[in-house]
């Protein structure tokens, strides 16, 4: 009888740290958030007098908050999608690679690891409009010198570029664990069957990975959303705002001017439209019944 | 059932990791070494006999590094540790903020001077006049414009009206005509701006002198290099606002109706200012609308700009033989008048938050770093301008060489005290970091010509109120 207490209880038992760890870091700071959201806060002032909804009556009637949405949309959209095109591109080509497969995986590797800030940093080196090697090539190609972090056009390709050039390897290391996990009997089928590569690569591949890169758009979706380091490294939401992505609004507003109950509402509502995209490709992918179990 | 409580597990632990990265930046706001301090009881040990120790926190330039060096002596001297963190200026703001609501251990504040309302306004900096009187301490040595940066009387835009002391003043830097005076001596160069414009190539007085120069020098190749007519911050954030400021106040603009609390950024002076400064920009070197002080000290000490807008404190970078190929060659005069010549006016002070828990002793080292001594050593070791009038006039600085030349390295002085008697601050009030970064986009639309001059400003106008109203 004891042995079974302790075999129903011992799962909750092992759990237990990490729920305590998760209610103190996660739960308790976003209920705070959320109670700040509803207050005119600023930590140097005393008086945090509760404002109802008028955080977010102001957040909706701002034309910075419509211009951070949609710099975000195009911002998370465009670097996850090209991230995923030349990930998967490229874990196609390493599986296949015989000799060098690990040198050329942990040479790719190497962007993941630097801090965004000194990406940032670097690709603002890089892309200045005087000095920057990138300038140099442009030149050499017989072209005008441009200023890629200076213009209200280009400043945004720019970002995504220097995003899509760091987290590209990330994508491309999950996608090729997947691929090695595909058993070989599908392809002998599909062999058999007389498909083409490509057919093969659409019918095969694809299908067997969907799960894996459900997950792989999922967390770099949810990393592209944060995007803060590399912008107040690059263009620190400029020039004008093209830049300025609803991360980088929450930045402005509760540590630039101090208006934490604001910067929180924006929080939250950038929280919502996280967990909204993510509960809808839960529910269209089911990631967690590995190996097709209903 | 199962399955949703999975995928609500995974909803859950997705949304803490978020919030919990989200929370953890920023979240370092104590001092390095807070096992050291003490409870301060205004001797060098606290009661039970331990070292007393300050914490403070400096600006990562030139006079942060100088406070640093100093602090080392100043504990020789009185056995009082004081630990200086070297930051940049949006970490200071955020380090004084959270420290204040989390009531943690710093001392000391370097600030820019703009932020002194804002945190006065709250209670949260301590007034130093009892202090001041209790040490003797005789303000009037310094520069009254630069004593003003640390006063606020609790009225808005009330720079330079006096009121409670907040701080001392640290550095000052005004902005400043920067000329190649090589370029303006040369026989050849005079005679053929006489021969465009009919009269003779002086450092610009008036803005239309400035214009003609700018345009002059404007791409004309000079002992190999291209030059550039003139450059001056122009970033958006608060490089192109400080800029622009020093255009405004001299065609007798403000930014603000101090008397009715609203914005004035559209009137006929701010819009005609505004429109100069904006055309000027086609003189400066490309990339302009990314330039930081940095930027323009770097074009400057390689010999690409025949003129600029700049701090006067930043000249050590032009005359610094290791990096420079501009030493010595350039002067120092009064920005470019409109109507009058009225720079803008920037300057670092150091306050105390009313949360430190040893303020007589920060307030001794104050005014000791900030003492007549330390004044002229602060800018021998290449810290920033002197704060006291008296610095302005000792041989020990008017005198003193770059060294392996016969250039005077503080040549600048004469310029920069003219300037302190005619310069302006910045509008003094609580929002004024917010107004700023208001201000500083609707100038940036204006830079890349998405809106006209007239328009930016009137809609610049319309966000200002709209702040003001909040």
């Amino acid at each position: 009888m004891k042995n079974f207490r302790l075999q129903r209880s011992g799962p909750y038992l092992v759990m237990a740290p990490g729920i305590i760890l998760l209610l103190l870091f996660s739960i308790y700071p976003f209920l705070f958030l959320l109670k700040i959201s509803f207050q005119e806060y600023s930590p140097i002032s005393l008086d945090k007098p509760f404002v109802g909804f008028d955080n977010y009556v102001r957040l909706f009637s701002e034309h910075h908050f419509w211009n951070a949405l949609k710099i975000t949309a195009i911002f998370v959209s465009s670097s996850v999608i090209l991230e995923f095109a030349l990930g998967l591109g490229l874990a196609v080509v390493l599986n296949q690679l015989g000799w060098g497969q690990r040198l050329y995986q942990s040479a790719m590797l190497l962007p993941i690891a630097m801090a965004p800030t000194v990406v940032g940093l670097m690709f603002r080196f890089m892309m200045n409009e005087q000095y920057g090697v990138l300038n140099y090539f442009v030149e050499s190609l017989g072209f005008s010198r441009t200023a890629w972090l200076s213009d209200p056009v280009l400043a945004l390709p720019a970002l995504i570029f220097t995003d899509v050039w760091q987290w590209t390897p990330f994508m491309m290391i999950i996608l090729l664990a997947g691929l090695k996990g595909i058993p070989d009997e599908p392809y002998e089928a599909a062999m058999i069957d007389g498909a083409s590569a490509w057919q093969t690569f659409i019918y095969v591949t694809i299908p067997q990975l969907s799960r894996i890169i459900t997950i792989a758009l999922l967390l770099r979706t949810i990393d592209a959303f944060r995007i803060y380091d590399t912008i107040y490294m690059m263009t620190k939401g400029g020039p004008i705002n093209t830049t300025s992505t609803l991360s980088w609004m929450v930045y402005d507003n509760g540590f630039k001017f101090l208006e934490f109950g604001y910067g929180a509402a924006v929080c939250v509502v950038l929280l919502i439209i996280i967990v909204s995209l993510l509960t809808f490709v839960l529910k269209k992918v089911d990631v967690f019944e590995m190996g097709g179990k209903k | 059932m199962r399955k949703r409580l999975t995928r609500m597990s995974f909803l859950l632990l997705l949304c803490g990791l978020l919030f919990l990265s989200a929370c953890s930046s920023n979240s370092s706001n104590q001092p390095a070494n807070e096992g050291d301090s003490n409870t301060g009881t205004g001797s060098e040990t606290t009661g039970s006999g331990e070292q007393v120790t300050l914490n403070g926190v400096f600006l990562g330039a030139t006079w942060g590094q100088a406070t640093q060096e100093l602090a080392k002596e100043y504990e020789q001297e009185t056995g009082v540790k004081v630990n200086i963190e070297l930051v940049g200026r949006d970490v200071i703001y955020q380090k004084l903020a959270l420290s204040i609501a989390g009531q943690a251990n710093y001392d000391l504040f370097n600030v820019d001077y703009n932020w002194i309302p804002e945190f006065a306004s709250t209670g949260s900096l301590l007034q130093l006049d009892d202090l001041i009187k209790e040490h003797n301490i005789d303000t009037s040595k310094y520069l009254p414009r630069a004593l003003a940066l640390t006063q606020w009387n609790g009225q808005n835009g009330s720079f330079g009206e006096g009121g409670p002391i907040y701080g001392l003043p640290q550095t000052i830097h005004p902005h400043l005509l920067w000329y190649r005076s090589d370029l303006f001596a040369d026989e050849t160069i005079k005679a053929e701006f006489k021969a465009k414009y009919g009269y003779d190539l002086v450092p610009p007085q008036t803005m239309d002198q400035f214009r003609d120069a700018a345009e002059f020098f404007n791409g004309k190749e000079y002992n190999g290099e291209k030059l550039y007519g003139w450059a001056a911050q122009a970033t958006k954030g608060f490089g192109n606002v400080h800029t622009w400021l020093t255009f405004l106040y001299s065609n007798g603009a403000d930014v603000i109706d101090w008397n009715n609390m609203t914005s004035s950024l559209s009137t006929p002076e701010a819009i005609e200012a505004t429109q100069t400064w904006v055309d000027l920009l086609q003189y400066s070197p490309p990339g302009i609308n990314d330039y930081t002080f940095a930027e323009v000290a770097s074009d400057a000490s390689q010999g690409k700009l025949a003129m600029a807008l700049h701090w006067s404190w930043s000249a050590f970078e032009v005359d610094d033989p290791a990096t420079s190929k501009t030493v010595g060659k350039w002067d120092f005069a009064q920005t470019p008048a409109m109507k009058e010549s009225v720079p803008h006016l920037a300057g670092w002070s150091i306050v105390i938050p009313t949360t430190s828990k040893q303020q007589e002793e920060a307030f001794k080292f104050m005014t000791w770093l900030e003492s007549k001594e330390n004044d002229l050593r602060q800018a021998q070791m290449g810290g920033g301008d002197p704060v006291r009038e008296e610095s302005y006039a000792d041989p020990a600085l008017t005198d003193m060489l770059i060294e392996g030349t016969d250039v005077k390295r503080f040549r600048r002085y004469e310029a920069l005290e003219e300037a302190m008697k005619i310069t302006k601050a910045r509008p003094f009030f609580p929002q004024e970091e917010k107004w700023e970064s208001t201000v500083s986009e609707y100038l940036s639309a204006a830079q890349f010509k998405q809106m006209s001059v007239e328009e930016a400003m009137k809609q610049a106008d319309e966000a200002v109120n709209k702040m003001l109203q909040r």
